[in-house]
């Protein structure tokens, strides 16, 4: 019975066990499902967090951007009128600790009641292209929280013309025995590097003049990369070129890989010449890439399958009026952005303040005691500076500088930055990077690596562009044989009759009177008109003559006109299909016209002068004759390293060895690049009557294409930067 | 020194001046208005709105006085050059423009739009002077453009035209030399002595550098009826440059009489020995001295030149 009862017993409890591991099976089996059904409903309300959230950025953004471009009909205005809708919504503030500004006031239903944003802020910090707006958001769903931050800027259309060797609206001197190449290229000693340099680019947005003549009268120019052009390609008879035309002159580019577009090299590292040959459709009808020349080069993005060529010249310093002059409010963000973040820490600083003036004969040979110097080693300096570094001493530059009026620089330079120069820009010598030639280059012998940048509201001159070519030769059509000037002379007498039986004598020495360029046709003090213009106002009379002509068909346009001098007429060449001359080189040529008052009226002027003249003429001239002099007779070229930009004009002149003497021998070489609305080259080699000759030799340095930001505020864009994820406040 | 005297010359006058004066220019010419000025270096004059500023060392002298100036101001330089170029051609700005627009139109490449640039110009020329400005602006034309105004003058006035198609005969542009022989020996007016003058000048054009000025020379013998440039023509017909061949054996066709359907296999020299002693003064090209010669052999035309 017992034993009964005991098995009894046994079965009971091994019965209430089973049911213990079977309840508790069942217990475990429903928790850990009540747990997954949590954890993925938290999971659920999370990621419907994270979604209302991002809604609420895009809330915002619909409030900060969408809503301006509904206002503006559908298409972006430029950054004054972006800015004048953002002040309705946020204001502007400097002080980091400004409390946002609530985009919305209570808290919004969104992604059809999934959840709901529950705050919505911006911040907003200006600059000088722009403004850089930052977003937070906290959406919520079902009591779970995200947050998340996006940082977003609307700006000018960012530039990118500064990836190409030279940029410019019309190019025509620069093509004539002038060579473009890629820096690293010809530097380059590792035959195994062979065929992996990228080509380079050339562009002219407006017209190319390739010169058709013959021998030293052609082109003879290369281009180590692509050509892009728009408008018209002429040859100097005002002929347009075709393509098949352009192949057949002497105007030559070099065998690159279609594929990559890297140049092909021989075994010797020697670039291959080939004719250019236009780019051709795919049968989409989009441009092939890779080809060295492409002619009318598409205008829309879509279409530029070979990369972006600009449209225009945006100014480097925010034009917010369109008046097309650097303004106090325009350029004061430049100096503040400049200010403890930038500095010139060597070389000569000579700092010239508004309204005093220089009273140098020469470059100076130490800084000016009035704290310029100080200035401008944090950052930047109101009024006028000359620079000059040397080898001992260079200019030691570290980001971005500003100028707050014109600049003379010469010498050897250091670092890395660029200078932002509210007016014009004077290169009187050779700006070179103090180099290790051991070293690639832009590498200082103590490692540090050199990079210039020269941006200017103004115009940039590098050489002396006030003289003129030559005195009037008399009874001859030859106008300037035997009378050029002289520029290592500072006094010389030549005979300037034509006629073998009269002898007339005109003074053509550096420093002798009426070689400098009067602005107009004058009498001289030997008694004769002095007709002849300097290569300057040659150029400066074409590009007026093309503001007036886009100033007459647009009521609204502003013109910008340039002048030498203050004093000087503003002389437009109405010829511009005179192509034989490519320019007027007399003020007595019927097709120069002195523009009128009313003309001039709603334009903006340009003077080529230091302003107000705090810098004479003739302190500018003594100071390019003490440099001619300084180069020795077997011949130094001028030379400059760095990247130049204005959306004005950039000259660029120097004077041959045969017809002026000079100690330049008519070279120019730029390591760096160029880039301008209006440029101006005279840079005719040793003889301009040699068909074997160097004049331009221009080598792009690719480091140059991401120092300067300039952004057009005439078109704004909207971009997305940094966005984050808040983690939560865990107390 | 000579700046510091002037320097303290200017300085001293501003302290005598009032709310306007008289700048005078080293040039000659003067300006009226309120001076200011900037600094050392440069010297400002007001009129009104307008504002303009000068280089000290520009001025002769500051004259104080109660003249306020014209209302516009300009550059005297511009109203000087202004004022010279309508000296020169007689025009005002807006009929230069149009005559310039008019020109542009003769190359066109459209040949009625050339026409008519031609005729506009030719209409425009009887109602106002413009024969001067089309002579300024001959030499400073391109290739193809200033042959085609030569024309234009000539049609105007044949009379004044013709100094100008004469000193175009040693034009650097050939296409100038070779329209300018061209045009004047189709002057029918012209008497025995003229043609026989005419034709020596035309004559030198057998020998110019250019092909295109020989071929007109060769048309305008022809058109004179140039016995005595039988030779020089001869010569020509014997060139491996068709078209010149064909322009001297026309010509000879021509001067000679000479059916031009019986031309064919013609020996010009037999004709030429057969009626040598009835010519008087017969051009050999030997002894023709060219109308042009650059002065260095392929040297640039001066508007190439640096």
């Amino acid at each position: 019975m017992n034993e009964g009862k005991q098995q009894e017993g046994m079965a009971l409890v091994a019965v209430m066990f089973v049911v213990i591991v079977v309840l508790g099976a069942v217990a475990l089996t429903t928790l850990r499902g009540h747990s997954a059904s949590t954890f993925a409903e938290m999971t659920i309300n999370n990621l419907k967090a994270r979604e209302v959230c991002k809604a609420g950025i895009d809330l915002g953004v619909y409030e900060l951007w969408g809503k301006y471009v509904e206002e503006q009909g559908g298409t972006p205005g430029n950054l004054t009128s972006y800015l004048e809708y953002l002040d309705g919504v946020v204001a502007s503030s400097d002080d980091p600790n400004t409390s946002p500004t609530p985009l919305i006031t209570q808290p919004r239903e969104l992604n059809g009641g999934e959840g709901r944003v529950l705050a919505l802020t911006v911040t907003r910090a200006d600059d000088v292209s722009g403004t850089t707006l930052t977003i937070s958001a906290t959406g919520e769903s079902d009591l779970t929280e995200q947050s998340a931050t996006q940082q977003t800027r609307v700006a000018g259309v960012r530039f990118r013309g500064f990836e190409f060797c030279v940029l410019a609206n019309n190019i025509n001197c620069i093509l004539c025995h002038a060579t473009f190449h890629a820096q690293d290229l010809e530097e380059n000693m590792d035959a195994s590097l062979y065929g992996s340099y990228d080509r380079i680019k050339v562009g002219s947005l407006e017209s190319l003049l390739v010169r058709k003549g013959t021998n030293a009268f052609s082109a003879n120019s290369a281009v180590a990369g692509t050509v892009y052009t728009r408008g018209s390609v002429r040859n100097e008879n005002f002929q347009e070129y075709s393509a098949d035309g352009l192949a057949t002159s002497s105007f030559t580019g070099y065998e690159m890989d279609s594929a990559t577009g890297q140049l092909a090299q021989d075994g010797s590292g020697n670039m291959i010449s080939t004719p250019f040959v236009n780019g051709e459709n795919d049968p989409e009808g989009y441009l092939l890439p890779y080809a060295n020349l492409y002619m009318n080069y598409p205008t829309d993005d879509t279409f530029m399958t070979d990369g972006e060529l600009p449209l225009s010249f945006p100014a480097p310093f925010p034009d917010l009026n369109g008046d097309r002059t650097v303004n106090d409010d325009e350029f004061e963000p430049v100096m503040d952005t400049a200010y403890q973040n930038a500095s010139i820490s060597g070389g000569i600083v000579y700092g010239v303040p508004e309204g005093a003036t220089y009273d140098g004969v020469a470059l100076p040979s130490g800084s000016s005691s009035n704290g310029a110097a100080a200035s401008l080693a944090s950052g930047n300096y109101d009024g006028n500076v000359i620079l000059v570094g040397t080898e001992a001493n260079p200019i030691e530059i570290d980001g971005a500088v500003a100028i707050d009026g014109d600049l003379v620089i010469a010498g050897t330079v250091k670092g890395w930055g660029q200078i932002n120069v509210r007016n014009n820009v004077y290169i009187v010598g050779d700006v070179t990077y103090q180099n290790d030639t051991s070293e690639p280059f832009g590498t200082a012998p103590d490692g540090t690596e050199n990079g210039l940048a020269v941006a200017a509201g103004g115009s940039i001159m590098m050489g002396d562009y006030l003289t003129r070519r030559a005195k009037d030769k008399l009874y001859s059509y030859d106008i300037w044989s035997d009378c050029f000037v002289d520029v290592r002379q500072t006094h010389k007498t030549v005979n300037a009759s034509a006629w073998p039986w009269q002898q007339v004598y005109k003074d053509v020495g550096y420093f002798d009177d009426d070689v400098v360029d009067p602005g107009g046709s004058a009498t001289s003090s030997e008694g004769y008109m002095e007709h002849n213009m300097s290569f300057t106002a040659s150029e400066l009379s074409q590009f007026n003559f093309i503001e007036h002509e886009l100033a007459a068909a647009d009521a609204g346009y502003v013109p910008r006109y340039y002048q030498l001098r203050d004093s000087a007429p503003i002389y437009e060449y109405t010829g511009q299909d005179n192509e034989s001359t490519g320019h007027a080189l007399v003020y007595n040529n019927p097709y120069v016209e002195a523009l009128s008052s009313s003309d001039l009226a709603r334009g903006a002027i340009h003077s080529l002068n230091p302003a107000d003249n705090w810098l004479t003429e003739d302190q500018l001239r003594q100071i390019w004759y003490n440099d001619e002099m300084s180069r020795p007779d077997s011949g130094r070229p001028f030379e400059f390293h760095g990247l130049l930009y204005s959306n004005n004009a950039i000259f660029c002149i120097t004077r041959s060895k045969t017809t002026h003497n000079s100690n330049t021998r008519g070279q120019l070489i730029v390591r760096g690049g160029i880039v301008t609305a209006d440029l101006g080259v005279l840079v005719p080699g040793w003889d301009p009557n040699a068909m074997s000759r160097d004049g331009f030799q221009m080598y792009y340095d690719r480091r140059v294409a991401n120092m300067l930001r300039v952004e057009d505020p005439l078109e704004v864009e909207f971009t997305r930067h940094a966005f984050r994820w808040e983690l939560p406040d865990t107390g | 020194m000579r700046n510091a005297i002037l320097s303290a010359f200017v300085v001293l006058s501003f302290s005598l001046t009032g709310a306007a004066d008289t700048l005078f220019f080293k040039d000659g010419s003067s300006l009226e208005g309120k001076v200011q000025r900037v600094n050392e270096n440069t010297i400002a004059l007001v009129v009104g709105q307008g504002r303009m500023q000068f280089q000290t060392s520009e001025i002769e002298r500051i004259e104080e006085n109660d003249k306020q100036g014209d209302y516009q101001l300009v550059s005297p330089m511009a109203t000087r050059h202004d004022r010279a170029l309508k000296a020169r051609t007689g025009l005002t700005r807006e009929q230069r423009n149009l005559v310039r627009r008019h020109i542009s139109g003769l190359t066109s490449a459209s040949g009625a739009e050339r026409l008519e640039a031609r005729k506009a110009l030719i209409q425009l020329g009887e109602e106002v002077d413009i024969f001067p400005f089309l002579k300024e602006a001959a030499p400073f034309l391109p290739a193809d453009r200033s042959p085609e105004v030569l024309r234009v003058l000539w049609e105007l006035d044949p009379k004044r035209a013709k100094p100008v198609l004469m000193e175009m005969t040693t034009n650097a542009l050939s296409t100038n030399r070779a329209q300018a022989l061209e045009l004047m020996c189709t002057d029918e007016k012209a008497d025995e002595s003229a043609r026989t003058q005419l034709a020596q000048l035309v004559a030198r054009g057998m020998v110019d550098p250019s092909a295109d000025v020989r071929i007109a020379a060769a048309k305008g013998l022809g058109a004179l009826g140039a016995k005595g440039a039988t030779p020089a023509l001869i010569e020509g017909a014997r060139s491996s440059n068709p078209r010149l061949q064909g322009a001297c054996k026309e010509a000879l066709e021509k001067i000679w009489r000479i059916d031009p359907n019986l031309a064919e296999g013609m020996d010009w020299d037999t004709l030429w020995n057969d009626n040598k002693q009835i010519v008087r003064e017969p051009l050999q090209c030997d002894s023709l001295e060219p109308l042009y010669k650059p002065e260095v052999e392929g040297q640039a035309p001066y508007f190439l030149a640096r």
